[in-house]
């Protein structure tokens, strides 16, 4: 964020390096079912990043002290493969990702029914296998669309996306050289029935005005990608009905 | 207000009958897997038998299949089960066949009123005991057995759509043909 660079990352005809607008998104693609083993699977590839999605549970939550008598936990473990970034990621777990699964693990906590399964826990894991910035935003959002596919009652999906500043201009959906170079990254994800936050983080900074504006940016921008995990959900038993009438 | 999701884990409910696997024998008390986030027990008062503490595993040894009725479930999701209700076919599962299926798709299995599975067992000449849990018990010849499972599994995949029975008709039909060895 913020390092000096002489890449122009908007051109004169007001494009971005991938040939996009301002209030431009990537191209988003979530599929479920992709996993035979896990409860609820999903993979989802937004512009450049590639992830993939199991959730397993609710199921007996071990070790034993991390149970909740009243309510299950959610653990969502948001992990880089080594392979994702362009210079080699050390495997494990480090400073950003504890923090990104702590966040997507209290997100996803807030829509998700869970004083109906005392004691148990549902394990999210989110595997980043290609990262190209705004990956905790599509993890996250293809991390509740794997829940609905496990069948875990929830209020509604959560989805997300962010917006920055590049240029001295509020740009949606920042790539990776507009995260790395750009001025500020503003991660947003909502309940969108209820258009309650559940996620917001920044990076940089921005005014005020600028704040608004790009949150404004993200959160329409959310409500369509909505759509596209609502199509995923759907997706699956139409393709079987089709295939039934043939 | 609630919905029933597609697919998703078993959560005991009074009264149910449902298929579990011992795993566990205590003194006095099996732990039986009835796939649900929860374990559920069977204590050796609950059964038809006469036991006595400390030597309960003749009865019933782990890997054993039980076909139960939940006795009691409490507020911290704790249950328990019972053999013990006469004239309701409760027992210890010997022989036939174990299956999987996600819980919510059971009431599709059995049909309205049973014609479902009935279809099924008249067609293979199998027996057939369906848990509320997804745990489906199934006893007859390989081959019919065999079908019955393929059946099964057909109603699984395709249980949101209409015009199933149909189609299963269609089916067993043919796979009763291919058996006998006259494939049309």
């Amino acid at each position: 964020m913020g390092t000096p660079s002489n890449i122009k990352l908007i051109d004169e005809n007001g494009l971005r390096l991938d040939g996009r607008g301002d209030e431009e998104l990537r191209p988003i693609k979530i599929t479920t079912d992709v996993l035979e083993r896990a409860d609820g699977s999903a993979f989802i590839e937004w512009g450049g990043n590639k992830i993939l999605v199991a959730v397993y549970g609710p199921r007996e939550a071990y070790p034993k002290h991390t149970q909740d008598i009243e309510k299950a936990v959610i653990k969502a473990r948001y992990n880089m493969a080594a392979f994702s970034v362009d210079e080699r990621k050390k495997p494990g777990p480090d400073r950003r990702s504890i923090e990104l699964s702590m966040v997507i693990s209290n997100a996803l906590s807030s829509v998700v029914f869970l004083e109906q399964f005392p004691r148990t826990s549902i394990d999210v894991f989110i595997e980043v296998l290609q990262a190209d910035a705004g990956t905790r935003i599509a993890g996250l959002t293809a991390a509740s669309v794997a829940l609905a596919d496990a069948g875990i009652p929830m209020k509604d999906l959560i989805v997300g996306c962010a917006a920055g500043k590049v240029e001295n201009t509020i740009v949606l959906d920042l790539n990776k050289e507009e995260d790395n170079y750009g001025q500020a990254d503003l991660p947003v994800a909502i309940i969108p029935k209820t258009k309650d936050i559940v996620l917001l983080q920044m990076d940089g900074d921005m005014s005020e005005d600028e704040i608004d504006r790009a949150m404004d940016l993200a959160i329409n921008a959310s409500l369509k990608i909505y759509e596209h995990q609502k199509d995923a959900l759907k997706r699956k038993y139409f393709s079987i009905a089709q295939e039934d009438e043939q | 207000m609630d919905v029933v999701p597609f697919h998703g884990s078993y959560f005991p409910r009074r009264n149910d009958k449902v298929i579990g696997k011992v795993i566990e024998v205590g003194p006095s008390m099996w732990t039986v897997d009835i796939r649900s986030p929860y374990l559920t027990m069977l204590h050796m008062n609950d059964t038809p038998w006469k036991t006595f503490s400390g030597e309960i595993k003749k009865f019933l040894n782990t890997g054993d299949y039980v076909y139960a009725k939940v006795m009691n479930v409490n507020e911290v999701k704790e249950s328990w089960i019972t053999l013990k209700e006469p004239g309701q076919g409760l027992r210890k599962l010997e022989g036939g066949h174990i299956m999987y299926v996600p819980a919510p798709k059971v009431p599709r299995i059995i049909g309205k009123t049973g014609s479902m599975v009935n279809m099924i067992k008249d067609a293979t000449s199998t027996r057939i005991i369906i848990g509320q849990n997804g745990l489906i018990w199934i006893d007859g010849a390989p081959e019919d057995v065999l079908i019955a499972d393929e059946a099964i599994k057909m109603i699984e995949r395709e249980a949101h759509t209409t015009g199933l029975t149909d189609r299963m008709v269609e089916f067993l039909k043919k796979a009763k043909g291919e058996i006998n060895g006259n494939t049309q």
